[in-house]
C-alpha cells in the first residue's frame, strides 16, 4: 500500500529515510558483508496511465565484497522487474536483467535512461508525494528495506540533474 | 565657433570609441548567452546539427482518426517531433513532461507557434485512444500519430534517426520497443537544425524554445 505523505508526515518520511540509512551504517559490527550497503535517494516516477511505474535508488557498497541486487518486492506492485535501458547509437530500448552487480567500494545509481525497477500490476494509485515501501534483495546482504517517494515526471530532472551519468547520449 | 565644435568633437571621439567597444563587448556577451543573432548557433543548449535535416513529407493517422499530413499541417510552426511509446518507462514521459511544463510557462503568443508531434513506435499496443489519454497527461494539444511499423520506421530513417525496433523478451512485457532518445526541432524553414537528447532539462527548453521561434538561420 502506498502511504499518503502530507503535512506532518513528510517529516516522518525524512526520519524513516534516516532510519534506513542508519541501520545500514549501524549493522557494521554484525559482519563485514551485511554492513556494506547503503541505499539512498529512492524515488518512484509517477505512472502516466496508472499501470506501471519505475523505481530508482542509489546503492553504495562500502564493503570489500561484491554484491548483487537480485530482486525487489513492494506491496504496491504485483510484479517488480529489474530493467536496463540500453542506448545504442541514439536508439534506446529496454532490457530485462536478472541482477545488477554492486561492486565493492562502488556506487550504483539507478536512474532514468539507465537501470530501473519496473513496477507492474500496480495494486494502488500512486500519486506524487506518496511514500512507497519496498524490500530490496541482495545476494550477500540479504533483504534491505527502503522507502521511496513518488515524484511527478516534471520533478524527476531535479533528482537526476546532478548526476549527468545518463544525461547525454550519442547523436543518432 | 566652428573650430571649437570640431575640437569638441575630436575630444569626444576616444571616449565614444571606448563606449562603442564596451557596447560591442556587452553585445557579444549577451549574444553568446541568449544566441539571439542567428549566426551564433552555439547559443543553443540543444545539439546543433552540422547538416540540417529536411522535414519529411508523410501522412499518418492522428488521435481523432484523421489523416495528418505532416509537412502541410506543421507548415509555419516550430515543430518538435519525438518517436516513442506509451509503455516507455522513463525516457518518453520525462521528455514529454519537460516540454509540456515549459510550454505552459511560455507567453501565449510564443506557445502558439509550436506543434508537438509524438509518433508511436509501438502501433500494436498504442491505440489512438491510448495515445490520446497518455498525451493528455502532458498537454492536450500534443499531437499523437500512428501508422504501421514499416511506415514509422521509414519516417524515422528519413529524418536521420534509427528505426524503431521490436525486441522479443521473456519478461512480463512480451516484447520491447526501441526508439530514438532525441527530440527533433523543425523551425519555420522546415529544417531541423537542433536536436535534443534525453537529459535535456526544463531550463534548457525554456532557453531554446523562444529562440527557435525567432530563428531565421539566414545569417549563416
Amino acid at each position: 500500500m502506498s502511504i499518503s505523505l502530507r503535512d506532518n508526515d513528510s517529516r516522518l518520511f525524512g526520519l524513516a529515510l534516516l532510519a534506513v540509512v542508519g541501520l545500514g551504517g549501524c549493522s557494521g559490527d554484525r559482519g563485514a558483508t551485511e554492513s556494506s550497503l547503503e541505499i539512498s535517494g529512492a524515488y518512484v516516477a509517477e505512472p502516466v496511465l496508472g499501470e506501471r511505474a519505475a523505481m530508482y535508488f542509489t546503492v553504495e557498497n562500502r564493503g570489500d565484497a561484491n554484491d548483487e541486487l537480485m530482486g525487489v518486492s513492494t506491496p504496491v506492485a504485483g510484479v517488480a522487474e529489474i530493467h536496463h535501458t540500453v542506448s545504442d547509437g541514439g536508439m534506446m530500448r529496454m532490457e530485462r536483467v536478472e541482477a545488477i552487480e554492486i561492486p565493492a567500494g562502488e556506487q550504483v545509481r539507478l536512474a532514468p535512461g539507465g537501470y530501473h525497477i519496473m513496477l507492474l500490476e500496480l495494486q494502488d494509485h500512486i500519486m506524487p508525494g506518496d511514500a512507497i515501501d519496498a524490500t530490496l534483495r541482495f545476494r550477500r546482504a540479504g533483504e534491505v528495506s527502503v522507502r521511496a517517494r513518488a515524484l511527478s515526471l516534471a520533478e524527476i530532472e531535479e533528482v537526476i540533474g546532478t548526476a549527468g551519468d545518463h544525461a547525454r547520449h550519442g547523436t543518432p | 565657433m566652428n573650430r571649437n565644435t570640431r575640437r569638441n568633437a575630436g575630444q569626444a571621439r576616444p571616449r565614444q570609441l571606448g563606449r562603442l567597444v564596451l557596447i560591442a563587448c556587452v553585445a557579444l556577451l549577451v549574444g553568446c548567452r541568449s544566441g539571439n543573432d542567428s549566426a551564433s548557433a552555439a547559443g543553443y543548449r540543444g545539439r546543433v546539427l552540422p547538416i540540417p535535416r529536411a522535414k519529411a513529407d508523410f501522412t499518418l493517422t492522428d488521435t481523432n482518426g484523421n489523416p495528418f499530413r505532416f509537412r502541410e499541417a506543421t507548415e509555419g510552426f516550430v515543430t518538435l517531433v519525438f518517436f516513442g511509446y506509451t509503455y516507455c518507462p522513463d525516457v518518453c514521459p520525462i521528455h514529454m513532461a519537460n516540454i509540456g511544463t515549459v510550454l505552459k510557462g511560455l507567453p501565449f503568443g510564443i506557445r502558439n507557434e509550436f506543434k508537438v508531434v509524438f509518433i508511436t513506435t509501438d502501433p500494436e499496443r498504442d491505440t489512438l485512444e491510448r495515445l490520446r489519454m497518455w498525451l493528455d497527461n502532458f498537454d492536450p494539444s500534443f499531437i499523437g500519430l500512428r501508422g504501421t511499423q514499416e511506415e514509422v520506421n521509414e519516417i524515422a530513417v528519413s529524418l536521420g534517426l534509427p528505426p524503431a525496433m521490436i525486441v522479443k523478451t521473456e519478461g512480463e512485457e512480451g516484447y520491447q520497443v526501441g526508439h530514438s532518445a532525441h527530440v527533433i526541432a523543425f523551425t519555420m524553414d522546415n529544417l531541423a537544425h537542433v536536436i535534443y537528447p534525453f537529459g535535456t532539462r526544463q531550463a534548457d527548453w525554456a532557453h531554446d524554445l523562444p529562440m527557435l521561434v525567432n530563428e531565421h538561420w539566414d545569417a549563416e
